[in-house]
């Protein structure tokens, strides 16, 4: 072999080597989005307290990754993304709502909240395809700390929603399996919240 | 393919807490021919709204959800927002960078008089991929995002705001 094709042949298998390195190192990018609509008129009675929901900053720029299908893996933002369906489960749950930066808001004396609800999320996910990237099932562990606005501990709940989605149904909306598990979350939450008897 | 379902801007909906008036809304329609208002092309991909038949009813759902999340939306409101989407797009075929831009133009009818007509264009780019596997899934999630700058602008509006009240 000449020293040109001994070159040429290199130079290829360093691209394909590149290439595989590059994608063995990527995730998939996914949102988790409910239906929001689905949360919505799912308590008879709210709880007559005005709360206020803590997500900080740095939650916001938690960025998790996992795993999807044929050893490729998922990446998301859990508390950015739920943030808006939190807020949605509190609203169904609670007379009024609020979003406070840390315990010592301004916002907390301001506006009288009397509960402050911080959440900690924790996810899965899973495929059993070797050919499609997007989770078949995705699990999201909510625990949910309330505070009073003293900084006394309420009560905590936790509740687990779970997601699956076939090929069929994910070829379109690859994060499906994560939109179920977080609509499943979320109506565990409000369920939680409206039959804990420590926040009446 | 269908774009994701809309999540609210808590921003949004703390703005509306304090500015807007009990609302309702009303038609939410598309310009005809308006690029990107019934399907978006994302490389060869089509994404669709995930409800109605056009992104009108997206953008509709959008202003929905914001305004009853702020407690502001009564169906039986005098005052009636209205909504024409004239451009919806995403140009995801970029190698490195990828941006969209909507457009729409809002109307708001208070006692039966018009007493606002706007237009509002909100745009946003993002870092992306050559591979279409991180490029159109990602391309896909900014679509609610560009909806929220939309509605932003909207909201902020001082003649929007004041035409409500």
């Amino acid at each position: 072999m000449s020293a040109r094709c001994l070159r040429q042949s290199w130079l290829r298998w360093s691209l394909w080597f590149s290439l595989l390195v590059w994608l063995g190192g990527c995730a998939h990018p996914l949102t988790l989005s409910p239906n929001l609509a689905a949360m919505s008129g799912t308590v008879e009675t709210k709880i007559e307290k005005r709360v206020g929901l803590l997500v900080t900053d740095a939650d916001r720029q938690v960025q998790v990754t996992t795993p999807g299908g044929g050893g490729d893996k998922v990446s998301y933002f859990p508390y950015r993304d739920l943030e808006p369906a939190l807020y949605v489960a509190l609203s169904e749950s609670f007379a009024s709502v609020a979003r406070v930066a840390s315990l010592s808001d301004p916002k907390v004396a301001a506006e009288r909240l009397q509960y402050l609800v911080k959440p900690s999320v924790r996810t899965t996910s899973f495929s059993d395809s070797v050919l499609t990237w997007p989770p078949t099932l995705f699990t999201i562990e909510l625990v949910v700390s309330v505070n009073d606005s003293a900084g006394g501990l309420v009560t905590e709940l936790r509740v687990t929603g779970e997601g699956r989605a076939s090929f069929d149904e994910f070829k379109g909306q690859p994060g499906l399996s994560a939109n179920r598990a977080a609509e499943d979350a979320m109506k565990k939450l409000i369920q939680a919240l409206s039959s804990s008897p420590a926040l009446r | 393919m269908q774009a994701p379902p809309y999540q609210p801007s808590l921003d949004n909906v703390e703005l509306l807490k304090k500015t807007a008036s009990p609302t309702a809304l009303g038609s939410f329609t598309v310009q005809a021919g308006g690029p990107g208002v019934v399907a978006i092309g994302l490389r060869g991909s089509s994404m669709n709204s995930p409800v109605g038949a056009d992104y009108a009813a997206y953008l509709a759902g959008a202003l929905y959800q914001e305004l009853q999340l702020a407690g502001k939306l009564n169906p039986k409101s005098n005052v009636v927002i209205t909504g024409l989407l004239l451009k919806n797009d995403i140009a995801a075929g970029g190698l490195s960078t990828n941006s969209g831009e909507i457009e729409a133009q809002f109307t708001v009818i208070n006692g039966g008089q018009e007493r606002y007509r706007g237009t509002h264009r909100a745009e946003m780019s993002w870092e992306s991929s050559l591979f279409g596997a991180v490029a159109i899934p990602k391309a896909q999630q900014q679509y609610p995002l560009l909806v929220q700058k939309l509605l932003t602008q909207l909201w902020a509006d001082a003649r929007f705001q004041a035409a409500l009240k």
